[in-house]
C-alpha cells in the first residue's frame, strides 16, 4: 500500500489502480504516510515549515464544515477509444439523416416530376418563336423603337433573316 | 499522470463528499501554502490561522473549481485573498498584489521570510524535521539516495531517472519507494504521524 502512495505522489498509477489507492486513502494510516512522504519531500526542497498539529487542528475545523457535493463529469479523462466512438457514432448518424432525407426527395411520389414536366413544358411555350410572316418582319424593320443604330442595324438584321432563309 | 492530474482527481473526489481527499491535498500543501503567506502575514500565529480560513474558503468553493487551472494556482489565489482581507481587517497595509502573480504560484520556492516569522516551536521543529531527514538520507544506500535526489529535488520523471540510473523503471519506482520508506520510519516521531493520532 505504501507503495502505491509513493507512486500515487508522483504520478505513476493508472486509472484502475488509482480507484483502488484512492479507496485505501480513506484509512487514517495511508494518510499519515501520504503527509510524511509529503513532508520529506519539502524538506528536500529546503521548505521545512510546519506547525505542529496544524494537520489535527485543521481536520477538527473541516470536520466542522458541511460536506460539499458538487460532482462534475469528468472532462477529457475519458478514455480516447470512447471519445472516438462517440465521434464515430454522431457521424454516422448524420450523414444517415442527411441521405434518408436525400433519398426521400428523390422517390418522392410523382407530383414532383409531373410539375417539373409542367414547368418544361411551359418555358418551351413561352420561348417559341411567333410566327409571323418573314414579309411583314422585313418591311416594317426601320420602325423597330429603342434601336441605338437607327438606320443601319434594321438593314443588318434584315440580311440575318434573309440569310437564314436561304439555308437549306 | 503528473502532478496536477494526481490532485484533479483527489479535487473530484472532494467535490464528489470525500473529505479525506481534500485533506490530502492539505497535507500536500499546507507547508507551501504556510511559506507563502508568511511573506504577507508576519505574525506566525495569524500565519496558521490564515493558512487554515484558505484551505476552508477553498473547500466551501470547491463546487466553482472546474479544473481550468492547476489547483494549486487556484488555492493560491484564494490563499492571497484570504491574507489581504485578513490584514485590511486589521487595519494593515496589506502587500500589492503585483508582488504575487500566477507564475509565482506555480514557482514560488524561496524559503527566506520564513524564518523571520516562524516562532521558536516552529522554527525548532523545521530544524528538526530537516535535520532527520538529512540523517536520513545520509544513512541511505547510495542508489536509493541518489534515485529520491532525483526525484524529489530535481523533478526527474520515473523514465528520466530509469535512464540516468541506467536500470529499469520497475527498480526506480522500487528505490524510491525504499528511501522515502526508511526516511519516514525517522520522521514519524516528529510529525503527528503515528498510528494512534492522526497526521
Amino acid at each position: 500500500m505504501n507503495e502505491d502512495l509513493s507512486r500515487l505522489m508522483d504520478g505513476d498509477l493508472n486509472e484502475t489502480e488509482l480507484d483502488r489507492v484512492a479507496g485505501e486513502l480513506r484509512r487514517p494510516q495511508a494518510l499519515a504516510t501520504w503527509a510524511c512522504y509529503h513532508a520529506i519531500g519539502d524538506s528536500l526542497r529546503g521548505c521545512p515549515y510546519g506547525s505542529p498539529g496544524f494537520a489535527n487542528r485543521f481536520s477538527a475545523a473541516l470536520a466542522a464544515e458541511p460536506t460539499v457535493l458538487a460532482p462534475r463529469p469528468k472532462l477529457g479523462t475519458e478514455r480516447p477509444a470512447a471519445r472516438w466512438a462517440v465521434a464515430a457514432a454522431a457521424t454516422v448518424a448524420a450523414v444517415g439523416v442527411v441521405g434518408w432525407t436525400a433519398f426521400s426527395l428523390s422517390d418522392a411520389p410523382g407530383t414532383a416530376v409531373a410539375k417539373a414536366r409542367e414547368a418544361a413544358a411551359v418555358t418551351s411555350a413561352q420561348v417559341r418563336p411567333q410566327m409571323l410572316p418573314q414579309d411583314y418582319v422585313l418591311v416594317h424593320q426601320e420602325y423597330s423603337p429603342a434601336t441605338a443604330l437607327q438606320g443601319v442595324q434594321p438593314y443588318l438584321r434584315a440580311v440575318s433573316v434573309q440569310g437564314s432563309d436561304v439555308r437549306p | 499522470m503528473g502532478d496536477r492530474e494526481v490532485d484533479q482527481l483527489l479535487v473530484e473526489r472532494a467535490q464528489r463528499g470525500d473529505k479525506r481527499a481534500f485533506e490530502l491535498l492539505v497535507a500536500k500543501y499546507q507547508r507551501k501554502l504556510g511559506r507563502l503567506l508568511s511573506r504577507m502575514v508576519r505574525d506566525p500565529a495569524e500565519v496558521e490561522d490564515v493558512t487554515q480560513e484558505a484551505f476552508i474558503k477553498a473547500y466551501r468553493a470547491l463546487p466553482s473549481f472546474r479544473g481550468d487551472s492547476a489547483f494549486y494556482t487556484w488555492l493560491y489565489r484564494i490563499a492571497i485573498n484570504t491574507a489581504k482581507n485578513y490584514l485590511v481587517a486589521l487595519r494593515r497595509r496589506a502587500p500589492t498584489t503585483t508582488e504575487f502573480d500566477n507564475e509565482d504560484a506555480e514557482n514560488f520556492e524561496e524559503a527566506e521570510g520564513l524564518r523571520d516569522s516562524a516562532t521558536p516551536e516552529s522554527e525548532l521543529h523545521g530544524k528538526q524535521i530537516a535535520a532527520t531527514v538529512n540523517r536520513a538520507m545520509e544513512a541511505l544506500p547510495e542508489d536509493l539516495r541518489k534515485a529520491i535526489t532525483l526525484r524529489e529535488i530535481e523533478g526527474l520523471t520515473y523514465e528520466e531517472i530509469a535512464a540516468v540510473m541506467n536500470c529499469p523503471i520497475g527498480t526506480v519506482r522500487s528505490r524510491i519507494f525504499r528511501a522515502r520508506d526508511a526516511i519516514a520510519a525517522e520522521l514519524r516521531p516528529l510529525l503527528d504521524t503515528d498510528e494512534n493520532r492522526r497526521w
